[in-house]
């Protein structure tokens, strides 16, 4: 757009009261007219605008470089003296600065592909329950719910799985699996508790709400005229699913699974207090084992300085181009679908999956009583395709044809409906094997924490354990401190950047884009082992400013995609509207764009903030003290062996949990008050 | 309706990021304190705060975190932070200079040192010992284990508490018919270089399956039973699994009421930890330096075979002259004051000649010239 320097602004007044109504039109374009045409100063005040909006993709560009070199220096020994062998290596010697990375790399991936092997099927079964099976106003609770489950920070589901599960799987889940012929091969050796079946059950657990909300997203977004006409083709609901919608989705379940893919991979508080930490190779799935993630968190403070450091920075390189490679994988995937979802718009999909149906012998008799031939069938309700039916994808429909003068439309309907109700039930038995362990994690907590939870708790410092009087406080103004500077640090950025990227199309924006969406899969711990080296090791302090930065880092990400997408939602006509009265892009900017996209940009800081607060990985290398948040303190708390103590850890936990779900809420009231405007 | 939203969005930031300068005015009477303390300079006291931050040893964490609390409320302007992620922690911390003081049970080696910023000062704070704690449903104590029974726990020789050979060594016939699961630290250890350099002492076979005589703070089978992080990730492991035997510090093991095993001592008896037997074994201490440091199985009949002293590291020459001093206050009270709150916790009070050891080193910290500390 052409800046235009207002000449005639003088004239207007330069108040404008404060607006509580929607955006109606009229009310809208008056109040941008006298807002606008302002004067001259307000011009000159807005040149500054550029030069921010490339300061703020500068840093963020930077952030992301900066990451990239100090993980490759900081690794740069470790792969000059042990080559690139060290990826595949099973040398396990901390004193000789060799940490097994090939050992730990298959640890990595059996224990995520169990995981994903879990997860997959019952997210898939869940989302399928909420798109199409449950009644909508259900649906959409029960989807909200999910979201909100995963918000659930990581640290919490792992000290329930090391005090609770952990002694269920030793006494129980694993002799169980030992006893299963066939499978219990995969389950040899002694029943310990800590494993790497418990760590995928755990990182199934974790990743599933994502897996169910995002396949849900890729679900819903199959059109429904293309359910209708595959019901109008007398599919049964069933049939719908597997046939029509299910085809089409496929990418976007794909996308899903790969970002809870890298999720799993990146995980390593949770996975290191249940996995057993023994860097072997993994010779059953009820051992102890040992991840990337997890030996990182292990090993990293205590390895020799010099090449045992350099070692576990290797490890993170290691981790980093792992989860790197898939979410670029991840993202490769969503846009092939989004590419494939555009074509199908000229090429009508309800028809050659309608096709599919017939060959499947499903199309005879919608009613039952009306025997209607599968040729004449399919003719009535093709019209109602999104698009022009053409003749060529009715030939499959024939073959179906023959099958059906054999078996009676009844016969078949009753058979179908029968496979379809069996399928359906086991679509919810998933929908409720993928939300019920975390809502009894959360009912769990409760129970626990009750009778630790006191306003004394909240209000007094941390004492020694068994000094009476003791609190959390510490640990809640630690984190609110952390987390709060990271917020002043990184929204400021993001919005910058956000800018940018809306202002600017080209090469740049979509590496900014690309790098966005990298840095938001890469692992916390990665984030951690960096904000260490540019922080710590050269102030030589644990700092509370390293952690802010490590998590302003995991939030930058976050933020710039969510405030971007906020301000693409601001209508074009309204800025235009601005700038044909004159105004200079800057006013139009923060008059119209900002002020209508700040429920989108609240809405998306506060989700990015509810992240943040529940990370453990960054703040373990950089905090000085495990008192000094309250992810930390869970941690070590959740590990000693006193109930009293672990009772402290579980008030904690249902501390920490209140603040991310009121976060999560609170984001999600103002996205729908946002919704609600719009329309 | 969506300004009271965004309104009420602030409401909520504003106490979180907020919550910070309001925390900051609060009393401070934590022995942890946060670190953003720059934002809250306008008032300046004449003798300004100090913040000591220390990492090291997981197994004198109770008696730090303990002492440093007592400490603090006598001292409110010293506020000291305690990182317990383990003795190599303290050691690579004092190394990369990212601490106050570092604290290891096993002190600094040669090469150790040359691997620092300068001198390392090494002062010994505290007398432990570690337990071996067991979990058998029915059998509340009493059960007594040599070296070689030890040794053939942990290098898997046997795997069952009705193992016969366990009978009679143990001198408890009614061990239930339960798989034993020997828990290890996963990370490296005090603890776990104290009940290596005691099976190598005692148990021939032991030192045949690893294969040295050097007992070393990574525990050297790693295979049998499971590895838990730290004194706490073991002692929970113990308390939740049937069957579990473990090394943990002694102060833990008291805190969370386990049942220990007597071990058997130089002197051919079966002794329990306690504090009297750690106390024992701290007498025969006579001639203790950092390079002459182990008291493992020393003979006497009322020690405890399994003791140890743990060590604070300190720069000989501090960068900040009130820091310096500051350190060398908390730590000559830690050594001499402190020392009676060890019996409550689990630990020995340090021995008349190790406390004017650790008192003469505290004597040597130097100011960043290489003055002494007025």
């Amino acid at each position: 757009m052409v800046e235009i320097p207002p000449t005639t602004g003088e004239k207007f007044s330069t108040h404008v009261p404060p607006r509580d109504g929607p955006f109606s039109a009229s009310e809208q374009n008056a109040a941008v007219t006298r807002t606008l045409l302002s004067n001259r100063q307000a011009w000159r005040a807005g040149r500054g605008y550029g030069p921010a909006r490339w300061l703020g993709a500068g840093v963020f560009a930077a952030v992301v470089v900066a990451i990239v070199v100090s993980i490759a220096t900081g690794s740069a020994q470790a792969f000059a003296h042990y080559g690139p062998g060290f990826v595949w290596s099973s040398t396990y010697s901390p004193t000789a600065g060799q940490y097994a990375a090939g050992i730990l790399v298959v640890g990595t991936v059996v224990t995520t592909g169990v995981a994903i092997i879990i997860a997959a099927p019952i997210g898939l079964g869940a989302a399928v329950a909420l798109s199409e099976l449950v009644p909508p106003r259900i649906a959409g609770v029960a989807s909200t719910l999910v979201e909100l489950l995963a918000a659930v920070p990581s640290i919490v589901v792992g000290l329930w799985a090391l005090l609770v599960l952990s002694p269920l799987f030793a006494r129980d889940v694993e002799p169980f699996l030992h006893s299963v012929p066939v499978l219990g091969l995969l389950f040899g050796g002694e029943d310990l508790g800590p494993s790497i079946i418990l760590a995928a059950v755990v990182l199934a657990v974790m990743t599933l709400p994502t897996l169910v909300s995002l396949s849900r997203t890729a679900l819903r977004a199959v059109p429904v005229a293309d359910r209708e006409a595959a019901m109008a083709l007398g599919a049964t609901r069933w049939q719908v699913v597997r046939k029509v919608v299910w085809p089409a989705a496929r990418p976007g379940v794909a996308a899903a699974t790969t970002l809870a893919v890298g999720r799993a991979l990146g995980e390593a508080i949770a996975v290191a207090m249940v996995i057993g930490n023994s860097p072997s190779w993994p010779h059953s799935l009820a051992a102890p084992g040992a991840t990337l993630g997890s030996s990182i968190v292990n090993q990293f403070s205590e390895a020799q300085p010099g090449l045992g450091t350099s070692s576990i920075i290797a490890l993170g390189a290691v981790l980093f181009v792992l989860t790197v490679a898939v979410n670029i994988g991840g993202q490769a995937l969503r846009r092939a679908g989004r590419t494939s979802s555009k074509s199908t718009f000229n090429v009508p999909p309800a028809v050659p999956v309608a096709g599919a149906v017939l060959a499947a012998g499903a199309v005879p008799g919608t009613a039952g009583s009306e025997e209607i031939p599968a040729g004449s069938a399919l003719a009535a309700p093709g019209p109602l395709g999104p698009g022009p039916l053409g003749p060529g994808p009715l030939g499959p429909g024939h073959d179906g044809t023959a099958e059906d003068h054999f078996t009676s439309p009844e016969h078949t309907l009753t058979r179908r409906r029968r496979w379809g109700r069996s399928a359906q039930s086991l679509c919810l038995v998933a929908l409720v094997l993928a939300a019920s362990p975390l809502i009894a994690l959360i009912i769990y907590t409760v129970a626990r924490a009750a009778p630790a939870l006191s306003f004394g708790l909240l209000v007094h410092p941390v004492t020694p354990p068994f000094v009476p009087g003791g609190g959390i406080s510490t640990a809640i103004a630690g984190s609110a401190k952390t987390v709060g500077l990271a917020l002043v640090m990184a929204a400021p950025v993001g919005l910058l950047c956000a800018l940018y990227l809306y202002e600017k199309a080209g090469r740049i924006s979509g590496t900014l884009r690309f790098s966005a969406d990298v840095l938001s899969g890469v692992p916390s711990i990665v984030i951690g082992i960096f904000a260490y080296e540019v922080v710590v090791r050269p102030i030589h302090h644990a700092s509370g400013l390293a952690a802010s930065i490590a998590l302003a880092i995991l939030m930058l990400p976050i933020m710039v995609r969510a405030d971007e997408e906020a301000i693409r939602s601001v209508p074009v006509d309204l800025q235009e509207a601005g700038a044909a009265l004159g105004a200079p892009r800057w006013r139009v900017v923060r008059r119209v764009v900002l002020r209508g996209s700040l429920p989108g940009l609240v809405a998306g800081n506060l989700l990015a903030l509810a992240r943040s607060i529940g990370e453990t990985a960054p703040l373990l290398f950089t905090l000085a003290s495990p008192t000094f948040a309250m992810t930390l303190l869970i941690y070590t708390d959740g590990e000693q062996p006193y109930s009293s103590v672990q009772g402290v850890a579980w008030a904690t936990a249902l501390v920490l949990l209140a603040a991310v779900l009121a976060l999560s809420v609170l984001a999600r009231v103002i996205a729908w008050s946002l919704t609600r405007r719009a329309r | 309706m969506l300004r009271r939203a965004t309104a009420a969005a602030l409401v909520v930031l504003v106490p979180l990021s907020g919550g910070a300068f309001a925390s900051a005015q609060a009393p401070r009477t934590a022995a942890a304190q946060h670190q953003f303390k720059a934002s809250k300079k306008s008032k300046p006291k004449p003798a300004a705060a100090i913040t000591l931050d220390g990492a090291g040893a997981n197994s004198i964490d109770p008696f730090f975190e303990s002492v440093f609390y007592t400490y603090h409320q006598a001292n409110p302007k010293v506020t000291i932070n305690y990182d317990p992620a383990g003795s190599s922690v303290g050691v690579t911390d004092i190394q990369e200079n990212t601490v106050d003081f570092g604290d290891s049970e096993i002190p600094m080696a040669a090469k150790d040192l040359a691997k620092a910023k300068g001198t390392v000062l090494q002062v010994p704070v505290d007398l432990g010992g570690v337990a071996i704690s067991y979990n058998i449903p029915g059998v509340p104590s009493g059960l007594k284990l040599d070296g070689p029974t030890l040794a053939a726990i942990y290098d898997g020789s046997i795997t069952n508490w009705d193992d016969p050979a366990l009978a009679t060594e143990t001198g408890d016939a009614k061990l239930p018919n339960l798989k034993i699961v020997p828990v290890h630290r996963a990370d490296t250890s005090g603890p776990g270089w104290d009940l290596d350099d005691y099976l190598i002492e005692t148990a021939p076979k032991w030192v045949a399956s690893i294969a040295t005589t050097k007992p070393s703070k990574a525990w050297p089978i790693t295979f049998i039973g499971v590895g838990e992080q730290l004194n706490s990730g073991v002692a929970t492991y113990i308390s939740q699994t049937p069957g579990a035997i473990g090394y943990v510090e002694y102060g833990y093991a008291l805190k969370a009421n386990f049942t220990n095993a007597a071990v058997l001592n130089n002197e051919g008896i079966y002794q329990a930890p306690s504090q009297a037997t750690i106390a024992q074994a701290g007498k025969t201490a006579t001639k203790l330096s950092a390079t002459n440091f182990s008291i493992i199985n020393q003979p006497g009949y009322g020690v405890y075979p399994l003791a140890n002293f743990s060590w604070t590291l300190l720069y000989q020459r501090q960068a900040s002259t009130a820091k310096g001093e500051a350190l060398q206050a908390l730590f000559n009270y830690v050594v001499t004051t402190g020392q009676s709150e060890a019996a409550e916790l689990g630990y020995a009070p340090l021995p008349a000649n190790v406390v004017a050891l650790a008192r003469s080193a505290l004597k040597q910290l130097e100011t960043s010239k290489g003055a002494p500390l007025p």
